[in-house]
């Protein structure tokens, strides 16, 4: 055995086997510390290596093959649960289809939880090319297989790639329905109804938001609308105005929720076209401009006692920071500030000018915050930065 | 606000002390740790307040950066960074002068902490542009990373033998295992992140059982195999550097820092090779035969005084890119500018805590006051701890104690790791991660792991990869 181990250490020409550092009849390398004269131990070592590696991977292959990913409800996703590869199967709550940015973004909700964000990013094209028809709507059921993504900041979502992880299920049939028919019963469910503006107002919640309210109504009866500020702004022009005028006619995807025991609908994915077509419009041809029914302002010359009131304001920024929920645009000449959600930020062009101060024009509303009077855009497309 | 000022330092110390005493288990790393802290802070969150909670994981890291220097340096256990600092040091404990190691990286390490806070103006002002203009472009420039760290894998062997094979084979040894490590680690990297096989319900730890088996089970095994018997060691109240080493080294510190914190996969041993191949072009003179000083005694090697300044500057720069690779890259989360929104923050840290964790405007001087703290702390107890190793390494039953490391990561897979089959995952990669120690090639070739599926997830072709391999 040790006649062995001097042969095989002769053939090594006297270096280590570990590093190769020459090292005469010494027994251990003065360089790295490995024995030399156990060699039989060390090459079984790099054969383990080598083989355990290539076999190790191979199957590590036909165990991803043959991996399912598990089944998960929404409710049961928590943060320890950041990266999985899962599957989630519900109803697609709403869509939002970008083209230019070859983006597909869904929000799947199971009913357990809270919903979950299903981004296919820059993958649109790839995924009608592989769903065609199958590319999923509102209310649709689907399958999705992805990698979870738990964030503080943005919810549960998850990242979809690949369009053979996806399934659509079953197709949601939305049926037509008359006013007088919609009950409570019918909550989450999507209809087309057509309805008439038989009254319209806008009001301000106490938390400053402001709403808009329509009763609709046609030949069965009659039921409330609300629409947030943010879902009106991403209707049509023709379509906002014929909407603030009684007797206005429409064909819209209704989908019910309740208040107080009571039906009531909302516009499902107002910025889809699909979703809202007027029928007539009681106010004739539209102005060429709506915000010119707003008084013009500059923001200096606003004070608390606005509080409520809605204006085409123009302001000077002096600088702009971040805080909770965007960006906050300090003014000269006056405390208050104006805040732009992130989303809005997104929308208005030029918005980079303001980093250096500016000047923003739009339709605004004084609206009473924590922090005291604050500016809110109530129509992002109409903003201008100069 | 003063009483939760107050609250906040008291969890800094914790998280200081907590982190420095784990730190010096071998094979230990904080991203395990910080992993079972988050899991029994979701089971009790009144464990730490949310306020606490970011600067106590932030100290955890600050003293991992400073305090892990102690296994690495005297107990010869490696992790993915130790390409920044270990081989001198590793020379250095041969020499009996494992404190001098420990001590000049950890001296890098603090400057490195200073250097985060005077950076503020950069991190503020600049990085905001440069993350903006860089991120488009991230996919070729890891591309050109991987080939030049590929590239660097030179020739090391001295082409020895009596045959043409065995010379060839001697000198391209180290070559050819790097090619190799790189390849199966790339190989495994592409099909672990494309399907997952480990259990959801801890996915986000999923990664561990795969680091842990590239870096910290060969080193373990390493020891165990190479009968490493450290000599007795000096305990001297001087280290050996001055200060023009520091400012010499903090330059690589500062690109290699950087460089690992803000690009994905780029960890601080390919940190370390990138700044050192960037700055070290100072050391022309090499180390040549002389005739023999005395008549009669053997040839004179002469190491020219650069040599040892260079081994000085590789300790400390070390030392300087682990903090701004650990504790800079999570640090780089609270940059919330215009252009960095959600700030540009990476690494371990930011992972596990992005689930239960909100970054928000002001937190930067909050976490930027921890790090001083943490780091003042650390290396007081870095200079303790240094000196008692001195005295008590050569009386260390170390085969015991590798033996123990061992039986802890396999256990620390075994309950958040994905149980067993996260530990059968932790052997392949071990096998994988082995192939560099007994070859002789650069350890971090298994960073591929992560390198060679991003970029190309990141240049649009990881879902032909992943049909190609039928895991679609």
């Amino acid at each position: 055995m040790s006649q062995n181990l001097k042969d095989n250490k002769a053939e090594d020409g006297g270096n280590c086997p570990i590093c190769g550092y020459f090292v005469g009849l010494a027994s251990i390398c003065p360089r790295c510390g490995a024995r030399v004269e156990k060699r039989l131990a060390i090459k079984v070592a790099r054969k383990i290596a080598i083989f355990g590696s290539i076999l190790g991977i191979v199957l590590l292959w036909y165990a991803a093959l043959l991996k399912e990913p598990e089944k998960i409800n929404i409710g049961d996703i928590s943060a320890t649960m950041n990266n999985a590869l899962v599957e989630i199967e519900g109803r697609v709550t709403s869509i939002n289809i970008n083209e230019e940015k070859n983006s597909l973004k869904l929000s799947v909700s199971d009913g357990t939880g809270d919903g979950v964000t299903i981004n296919a990013i820059n993958k649109l094209n790839k995924f009608k090319e592989a769903l065609g028809e199958n590319i999923p709507s509102v209310k649709d059921t689907v399958r999705v297989v992805g990698a979870l993504n738990v964030s503080q900041s943005w919810g549960s979502s998850m990242f979809l790639s690949l369009p053979s992880r996806f399934k659509l299920v079953e197709r949601y049939e939305i049926k037509d329905r008359n006013i007088g028919d919609i009950s409570v019963s019918d909550e989450g469910d999507l209809f087309r109804i057509d309805a008439t503006i038989k009254e319209y107002e806008q009001f301000t919640t106490k938390s400053g938001y402001l709403l808009n309210r329509f009763l609709l109504a046609d030949d069965t009866g009659e039921i409330e609308m609300v629409l947030f500020s943010s879902d009106f702004e991403s209707l049509p022009k023709e379509t906002r105005y014929a909407l603030t005028k009684e007797g206005s006619r429409f064909s819209m995807l209704a989908e019910v929720s309740t208040y107080r025991g009571d039906p009531q609908v909302a516009i499902n994915n107002p910025s889809d076209p699909e979703s809202i077509k007027v029928l007539s419009s009681a106010g004739g041809k539209m102005p060429a401009d709506m915000s010119m029914e707003l008084k013009k302002i500059k923001a200096s010359k606003l004070t608390s006692g606005n509080i409520g009131e809605s204006f085409k304001v123009t302001a000077e920024v002096e600088e702009s920071g971040l805080g909770a929920g965007g960006v906050y645009l300090s003014l000269s000449g006056t405390n208050i500030e104006i805040m732009i959600t992130y989303d809005q930020q997104e929308q208005i062009r030029n918005f980079d000018k303001l980093n250096d101060g500016g000047l923003i024009t739009a339709p605004m509303k004084l609206v009473s915050s924590d922090y005291g009077p604050e500016l809110r855009i109530i129509d992002v497309n109409r903003t201008v930065v100069k | 606000m003063g009483s939760n000022a107050l609250t906040i330092i008291v969890y800094v110390v914790l998280g200081t002390i907590a982190g420095s005493i784990l730190c010096v288990i071998p094979a230990l790393h904080i991203y395990n740790v910080a992993g079972i802290a988050v899991v029994l802070w979701m089971g009790t969150k009144s464990l730490i307040p949310y306020y606490s909670l970011a600067p106590f994981f932030m100290s955890l890291v600050v003293s991992f950066a400073f305090l892990n220097t102690i296994p690495r340096t005297f107990l010869n256990t490696a992790d993915e960074s130790a390409g920044a600092s270990m081989l001198p040091s590793t020379d250095m404990v041969t020499r009996g002068r494992g404190k001098d190691a420990a001590l000049m990286t950890g001296m890098g390490t603090l400057a490195g902490a200073f250097m985060l806070l005077v950076l503020y103006p950069f991190f503020w002002f600049i990085w905001p542009y440069l993350a903006r203009v860089t991120g488009p472009h991230l996919h070729w420039l890891l591309g050109l990373i991987i080939v030049h760290y590929i590239m660097s894998e030179w020739p090391k062997g001295a082409g020895r033998g009596d045959t043409i094979w065995k010379k060839f084979k001697d000198a391209w040894r180290n070559v050819f295992a790097g090619l190799l490590t790189f390849t199966l680690a790339g190989t495994f990297g592409i099909i672990f992140l494309s399907k997952p096989i480990l259990p959801a319900a801890n996915s986000f730890q999923n990664i561990m059982p795969v680091f842990i088996g590239f870096f910290a089970i060969p080193s373990i095994i390493q020891s165990l195999l190479s009968n490493y018997n450290p000599p007795k060691q000096y305990n001297s109240k001087y280290i050996n550097a001055d200060w023009g080493d520091f400012s010499y080294g903090l330059l690589p510190g500062f690109i290699g820092g950087m460089l690992a914190a803000y690009l994905p996969a780029v960890t601080a041993g390919i940190g370390a090779m990138l700044a050192g191949h960037t700055t070290n072009h100072r050391n022309l003179e090499r180390t040549e035969f002389r005739p023999p000083k005395e008549e009669g005694t053997i040839i004179d090697l002469h190491t020219p005084e650069m040599y040892y300044r260079q081994e000085r500057l590789f300790m400390i720069a070390g030392g300087t890119i682990k903090i701004l690779y650990y504790v800079g890259a999570f640090l780089l989360l609270f940059v919330l500018t215009e252009l960095t929104p959600y700030g540009t923050g990476r690494g371990g840290l930011t992972f596990i805590l992005k689930p239960v964790f909100i970054a928000e405007p002001g937190d930067f001087f909050v976490m930027a006051s921890t790090i001083v703290l943490s780091a003042s702390l650390s290396f007081i107890l870095l200079t303790y701890v240094a000196s008692l190793m001195t005295k008590i390494l050569t009386k260390l039953n170390l085969k015991f104690i590798y033996f123990l490391a061992l039986v802890m990561v396999f256990t620390i897979i075994y309950i958040i790791g994905g149980g067993l089959m996260g530990i059968g995952v932790s052997l392949i990669t071990a096998c994988i991660g082995m192939i560099p120690v007994f070859y002789g090639c650069r350890r971090s070739h298994a960073m591929a792991v992560l390198l060679v599926p991003i970029t190309l997830n990141m240049a649009g072709y990881g879902d032909s990869i992943i049909h190609l391999l039928r895991l679609a």
